[in-house]
């Protein structure tokens, strides 16, 4: 892999130095700040990096400054990120997430840890490139009619990564994320989902790219609707978008449902045949991550998960149900 | 916990230039402490706190890698003491007198491995 790293501290970049002559097959650049290293990136235009390694603490401009100008970059706007933190403040962890960092290493690192996230990080790179492959390969299908035969090559259940849209990451990043964090910082925070109800049918009926774009949509008008709340969110595939809060708030399920229904209403989303869609979803319980860490905390994520794909299959089972209902006068 | 030194070959290198650059750097937080210490003004004190904050991090960061746990312990708690002061709008003065004293150990500490490098 192309790795770029960046920190103020010459000790930490020899000890990467170090680390990558032994574990070999990695061509690594190095920068003491944030500016040489976006002068770097600048001077290679063309030329991608296929991990970056950011000190989150640096002078001038900080890992996240740094993190939010990458992501800028069209070449880099999915390439990992792992941040080096010495700090335990989550406040500094939750903005590079929120920026769009994918995982991160807290130092003084040890050998063994960072060979297995550096390894993580090479699968993902190239699981990437080949998701926008299939993206964007089937570009030219989008304008295919909504009853013809769509090409369908994007699964229904794979995570996808949505650009720019506030406090959206990655579903990679937000399991690191969930599962790093130690109890106390996780003391705040709750986890929820939403699922897109008929996602199977949707996802049958639209392109790979109406398909990308309505998760893109969607994710938005969530967003949207969380502003003002400190939250991050990922779309974990199969129609469904996980959150966790923070700050100790506790969204009511039914409340959050409603005003994200009625806000996708007013969103108007159209195919590419100029059809509407109707979108709507549902939430799922509302899960504290109190005295939960590592793999209890990543259970609770997918509880809210699970039970955001069963309330849409209940309120889906509901309207069913509803014509099956004998008829009085 | 995080000693590298078995695992990397190299590392002895990197080692010997963190030794070499840690009296310097023992130096300067020593000099941004006691200007702390003799600031009148709030903000003055925070400014040279910073600065010490930032070396300390530093060292925090890396002296557990290279296998100096204790000093790289010493320098967290240092610099967590500054954190703590700089979170407090009208931090005690009590507070500062606990960041000189714990600096004052991590001095110890740095002139206790450089009397041990100077000696292998």
């Amino acid at each position: 892999m192309k790795i770029l790293a960046v920190d103020d501290d010459p000790i930490i970049l020899e000890l990467l130095e170090q680390f990558m002559l032994s574990v070999g097959q990695h061509d690594l650049t190095t920068a003491q700040s944030g500016a040489e290293a976006l002068d770097i990136i600048d001077a290679e235009a063309g030329e991608t990096y296929d991990c970056f390694l950011f000190d989150i603490q640096m002078p001038s401009m900080d890992g996240t400054e740094l993190t939010k100008a990458v992501r800028a970059t069209p070449e880099h706007v999915d390439t990992p990120i792992l941040m080096l933190t010495a700090m335990s403040d989550k406040g500094y962890i939750d903005e590079a997430f929120a920026a769009g960092a994918t995982d991160y290493v807290t130092k003084p690192f040890e050998v063994f840890e960072l060979k297995a996230r550096i390894g993580l990080v090479e699968g993902l790179a190239i699981a990437r490139r080949k998701d926008a492959k299939k993206i964007f390969d089937t570009f030219e299908s989008k304008f295919a009619p909504l009853n013809g035969d769509p090409i369908n090559t994007l699964d229904l259940h794979q995570p996808i990564s949505i650009y720019d849209v506030e406090n959206v990451i990655d579903h990679m990043a937000m399991e690191n994320y969930v599962a790093q964090l130690s109890r106390g910082a996780l003391f705040g925070s709750s986890t929820f989902a939403f699922n897109i109800r008929n996602v199977v049918t949707l996802h049958g009926k639209l392109t790979p790219f109406e398909f990308y774009s309505l998760i893109s949509d969607v994710s938005e008008v969530v967003s949207d609707e969380l502003k003002g709340r400190q939250f991050l969110m990922s779309y974990a595939g199969g129609g469904t978008f996980v959150c966790v809060s923070e700050n100790g708030w506790k969204p009511d399920a039914h409340q959050l449902m409603d005003s994200v229904n009625l806000r996708l209403a007013h969103t108007e989303l159209f195919n590419n045949a100029g059809q509407r869609l109707d979108i709507r979803v549902s939430v799922g319980d509302v899960i504290r991550l109190i005295w939960k860490s590592g793999a209890s905390a990543v259970n609770a994520v997918a509880h809210a998960h699970s039970s955001a794909e069963s309330a849409s299959d209940a309120h889906e089972k509901s309207m069913y149900d509803f014509w099956l209902q004998e008829k009085y006068a | 916990m995080k000693d590298m030194t078995d695992a990397l070959p190299g590392l002895a290198r990197v080692r010997e230039k963190f030794l070499s650059l840690l009296e310097d750097r023992c130096g300067k937080i020593v000099e941004y402490t006691l200007a702390a210490w003799q600031a009148t003004e709030d903000t003055e004190k925070r400014t040279h706190l910073t600065g010490a904050g930032t070396i300390l991090h530093q060292i925090a960061g890396t002296a557990g890698s290279l296998g100096l746990q204790d000093l790289g312990e010493a320098a967290q708690s240092c610099e967590q003491a500054i954190i703590d002061f700089m979170d407090l709008p009208n931090a005690p003065p009590e507070m500062c007198s606990h960041i000189i004293m714990e600096i004052n150990s991590f001095v110890t500490c740095c002139e206790d491995q450089l009397t041990r490098t100077g000696s292998d």
